[in-house]
């Protein structure tokens, strides 16, 4: 053994330049994969830390075949439970609003609260630190806070028992301490109070007096614990039809008829609520990736050590002839194989600690990685042993069954016997380089095109700030704002960056096939808006802006499915309620969604008393200015809220975030392949100058230029890579075509894009080459002729 | 068409300074052909490999065609060489990777020779060597004799005006080592001229002229036949 390692490390030193080449390979690439390990990890495990996780499952309302609400109304899931037996159990979860605790008179903003039933803990498994789960919620003025706020909010103190103060002046009393929910779960709240509570503020619509017999009002997600075998196709189904009865004899007149759907809880964060996958094809994507970036490094080794087989090919030869058994060379030079590669795990143990933080901020994620974390170490194991069997096999069989006589004997047939092999892998690496190139460029190009994209309306110089206790207010506010010279305009949205994020159907026309029910697109707004945001009005006029007085304005493709002859003052309603509001004109279409979807109908309705945002345009200059003027109607009117305004310019980014993100990884993955892939090419070209440098000293003897012998060299390796490109091209267009469909306004791949992958990959490929093929070109023949 | 004055070549290693040519001189005529000999180590090869422009002189002057070449650059030496030089080494120095045709072809393509030409001449160069029956071959498929008879073909196929030849025999055994010095002398009864590095005394004896060298310059000239030579 200790033999063999002084023999392994004097190979390994011998070979320094392949030795380095290979570490290195190995290093950076196996960095990588613990990277997107770490990543795929990390969304993989959302939702799966509950014990009951396989029978969790949160209902959604089907509006349409392609519209789902994550969300349901209150009194669902209490007749459900009485009805059914499949349901063991429900929790309903909503947001409760507040924008502070108060404890002490101090104030604690940025907490995320939650009303829950009392079954959540007994439902999912967060776990509760202090407090007694029987009687978490004994009253409707309890409360249960994480562990970082506890800390934050009472500091040394014990918080049970304690009484905090929230923005809308309920006093609860703290019941329990819960450890912090973790980062990989999608719910996600720092405050917990009894659903319960949400009956006290809940003014009733006149219709329905608790909110537990609201049926109208979808504001709550539902969470049904099923039993172990329970179906939970038949469940949704049955919702359904509970549902329609129910509506039915509460005697609406509602001939309406309701669908559900469950979906399970551990799908949430990588399936959408249709069940199609939604964030699932970036973990695949990135899986492969990772794979791919492993085996262009183990290629690498893989090449590398057959093109030097001739070489060590003598000393396996003298050794065989000395008696060596085949199961001996082999461990030998899988024991070589294990040192360099540990020498490259030494590396890459340092390079994940090194990056993880950057890698963090690209990947907007809080991993960690500590290396003698179980599942750390089976990441680390498993990609090891995965590196270990890829490239110390082929390499030893190789060598091992190498017949001596061959090894001595000047014929060259031992030399080329692996040449197309190996030709062939460079090929396979390439085409994987090329591929993640092309994917780079045109995600980026999609990304480009989108941000540039004309949405319709004008987001530049629009700051947004929500109105809140400014609503009712809207004229002294406008006044004081356009007093400032920067100011050039003022309107309310009810929704912040012209998103729309509220849709409803059972609204009526003139005209409506009672068969053919919509679903509309539904906001709130003050007649400036359409000026104020530059969207163009096709037909019919402004309304007229008098108080008290409500008119509505559709978009053109409302107009379209509505099929309505005569829009522009025609009267709909937009609840059952036959309140019937005159339609002014038609806004023309812009893009109130994601661009991954086209324009849906969309109906404006304007009051001027709107709720929802108020939205501020500037003159480009004096923006500070103008946020100063805003802070001061802030704290005039919101005194109790924190003071948040947003660029609608920066909307962008957040939209799309993830995108953006998946774009920055990609670059970053695709950067590492083809550096890993140079690498080897580098290796490859300095082995070839090395074997060749009688042939190039001839070559020169007779003639050749060093242009004539940097072409020999280089055309070997640039048909390679050639043919790459080939096999690269059709599938790259392939799966990017097919990644573009999500969008509903995309690029086409042009051949401009194929020319610029080309031309670097090209470049770059000249570059790793040259450089050797110049040093091996420019040497003295003289010499090299000598070496005999 | 050669002269050498006062050519000195000086290998500068870590350690030590050799002079392997000392203050050299020498003058070829066309259509001669000179055999050089020495001891090991004497200088011979240096020498030819300046003649041959693949290395320059550390001093002195060398006039090939009544140009001073010592100081040309890579490239000029490049062209001179390839238009009017070829080479015959003691290790054939073939192309193990090419056949037999397109090693003698080499010289062409780097002359940039039209492909159906280059075939004509090299067809004709291995006619004149008696290898054309073995065109297709590699170089390991033939014996030390046959692959020195290729060597030699493809250092005339473009028609040199100089060969020069290190020790072409060297390798060989007596047999073949007469084939090759009866194509050389063939050769320059054509009118090319030859210098040729030998240790053999019946080799030499092909020559019109001995040169015998010691320690980096000539120490004695033999004269063995007068040069007779009428352009064709
Ligand atoms: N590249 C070199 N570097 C250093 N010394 C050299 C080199 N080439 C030749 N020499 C030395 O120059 C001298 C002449 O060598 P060479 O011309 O090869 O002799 P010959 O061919 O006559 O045997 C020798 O002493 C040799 O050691
Ligand atoms: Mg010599």
């Amino acid at each position: 053994m200790f033999y063999n390692l002084k023999i392994a490390i004097r190979n390994l030193r011998s070979n320094g330049l392949y030795s380095i080449i290979n570490i290195i390979g190995l290093a950076v690439s196996v960095t990588v994969c613990i990277l997107i390990a770490l990543w795929v990890k990390d969304e993989l495990s959302f939702d799966k830390f509950h014990e009951n996780e396989k029978n969790i499952y949160l209902v959604g309302t089907k509006q349409t075949d392609d519209i789902y609400w994550a969300t349901t109304p209150a009194p669902m899931s209490i007749f459900a439970k009485a009805e059914m037996p499949e349901i063991k159990d429900y929790c309903r979860i909503a947001w409760y609003d507040n924008s502070y605790v108060e404890y002490n008179n101090k104030k604690f903003y940025g907490n995320d609260f939650g009303a829950v039933d009392s079954s959540f803990f007994r439902i999912f498994d967060f776990q509760l630190l202090e407090g007694n789960i029987q009687e978490l919620f004994k009253d409707a003025q309890s409360i249960i806070i994480s562990e970082t706020k506890a800390k934050a909010i009472f500091g040394e103190e014990d918080p049970m028992g304690k009484l905090i103060r929230l923005s809308n002046d309920i006093s609860f009393q703290v019941t329990g301490i819960m450890k912090d929910m973790p980062k990989n779960s999608s719910i996600r709240y720092d405050m917990l109070v009894p659903f319960e509570v949400l009956n006290k503020t809940y003014g009733g619509n006149g219709f329905w007096k608790r909110i537990d017999d609201d049926w109208g009002n979808y504001s709550y997600r539902t969470c049904l614990l099923l039993q172990p075998n329970a179906d939970h196709q038949s469940v949704s189904s049955k919702l359904g039809e509970m549902v329609t009865r129910l509506r039915q004899e509460q005697g609406s007149g509602m001939r309406m008829t309701f669908r559900f759907s469950l979906q399970p809880l551990a799908k949430l964060h990588l399936y959408s609520l249709d069940g199609k996958p939604a964030g699932l094809e970036k973990v695949y994507l990135f899986s492969i990736i990772a794979v791919l970036i492993i085996l262009i490094a183990c290629i690498n080794y893989v090449n590398l050590v057959t093109a030097r087989s001739s070489k060590r090919g003598k000393e396996i030869a003298i050794r065989k002839i000395s008696g060596a058994k085949l199961p001996g060379l082999f461990r030998q030079l899988m024991e070589e194989t294990a040192l360099l590669l540990f020498a490259s795990l030494a590396i890459t143990i340092a390079l994940v600690y090194l990056l993880l933080p950057f890698y963090n901020e690209l990947s907007g994620k809080e991993m960690s990685f500590n290396i003698f974390d179980p599942s750390s170490l089976l990441i680390f194991g498993a990609t090891t042993l995965c590196v270990l069997c890829l490239t110390g096999i082929y390499p030893a069989i190789l060598l091992g069954s190498f017949k001596p006589m061959e090894a001595f004997g000047r014929s060259s047939t031992g030399k080329n016997k692996h040449i197309y092999f190996r030709k062939a892998l460079v090929v396979l690496q390439f085409t994987c380089s090329i591929i993640l190139i092309l994917g780079t460029i045109v995600i980026g190009k999609q990304l480009d095109y989108l941000q540039k994209k004309n949405l319709g309306y004008s987001k530049e110089n629009i700051i947004t700030v929500p109105q809140m206790k400014m609503q009712g207010h809207y004229d002294a506010v406008r006044d004081e704002l356009l007093k400032n010279k920067n100011v050039s305009g003022v309107s309310v949205f009810s929704f912040d960056n012209m998103t729309v994020g509220s849709s409803r159907m059972g609204v009526s026309w003139p005209g409506k096939d009672e068969n053919n029910d919509l679903v509309f697109h539904c906001a709130w707004s003050r007649f400036e808006m359409p000026e104020l945001m530059n969207i163009p009005i096709v037909e019919g006029k402004l309304p007229p802006g008098t108080p008290g007085e409500n008119y509505v304005m559709l978009n053109e493709e409302a107009v379209k499915q509505m099929k309505l002859e005569n829009p522009v003052g025609a009267k709909i309603s937009l609840n059952s309620d036959n309140n019937y509001v005159e339609v002014t004109g038609i806004l023309k279409d812009f893009n109130f969604a994601k661009l991954n979807e086209n324009i849906k109908p969309l109906i404006i309705s304007f009051t001027d008393n709107s709720w929802g945002y108020l939205y501020v345009k500037t003159t480009g200059e004096g923006t500070q200015s103008v946020i100063a003027s805003l802070e001061k109607l802030w704290k005039q009117y919101n005194p109790d809220y924190e003071f948040n305004y947003n660029f609608m310019d920066d909307f962008f980014e957040k939209t799309y975030r993830t995108d953006i993100q998946t774009e920055r990884l990609l670059s970053v993955f695709s950067i590492v392949a083809i550096f890993i892939s140079c690498l080897g090419l580098f290796g490859l070209v300095t082995y070839t100058a090395e074997t060749k440098t009688k042939e190039i000293g001839i070559r020169k003897v007779l003639g050749a230029s060093v242009s004539n012998i940097v072409n020999m060299l280089s055309k070997e390796f640039l048909i390679l890579v050639g043919i790459a490109m080939l096999i690269a091209f059709p599938l790259a267009y392939f799966w990017l075509d097919k990644m573009l469909q999500d969008y509903a306004y995309r690029i086409s791949i042009t051949w401009p894009v194929f020319a610029l992958a080309g031309m670097i990959t090209l470049a770059l490929t000249l570059l790793t080459v040259s450089w050797q093929a110049i040093k091996a070109a420019t040497a003295n023949p003289v010499k090299s002729i000598k070496t005999e | 068409m050669i002269k050498i004055t006062d050519l000195e070549k000086i290998y500068r290693t870590e350690e030590v300074e050799t002079v392997a040519l000392n203050k050299m001189c020498m003058e070829v005529k066309e259509h001669e052909f000179v055999a050089i000999m020495g001891p090991s180590g004497c200088g011979k090869s240096t020498l030819l490999n300046i003649l041959g422009m693949l290395d320059d002189p550390t001093s002195g002057s060398f006039v090939f065609n009544g140009a001073e070449v010592s100081k040309y650059n890579e490239n000029k030496r490049s062209d001179l060489r390839k238009a009017n030089i070829g080479f015959v080494f003691q290790s054939f120095n073939l192309i193990d990777e090419l056949t037999v045709f397109e090693n003698v072809e080499l010289p062409l393509v780097y002359n940039n020779i039209k492909p159906a030409e280059r075939k004509v001449m090299v067809e004709a160069a291995l006619e004149g060597v008696q290898m054309m029956h073995r065109r297709n071959h590699f170089p390991s498929q033939l014996s030390g004799g046959q692959q020195q008879r290729v060597a030699v073909a493809r250092a005339v196929v473009n028609n040199p005006k100089l060969i020069l030849a290190d020790e072409p025999t060297g390798n060989l055994d007596s047999k073949n080592g007469v084939e090759v010095m009866q194509l050389l002398t063939s050769l320059n009864e054509k009118g090319t001229t030859i210098i040729m590095v030998t240790h053999s005394e019946h080799d030499s004896r092909y020559a019109h002229r001995i040169i015998h060298m010691l320690d980096g310059k000539t120490v004695t000239e033999n004269f063995l036949k007068e040069l007779v030579y009428a352009a064709q």
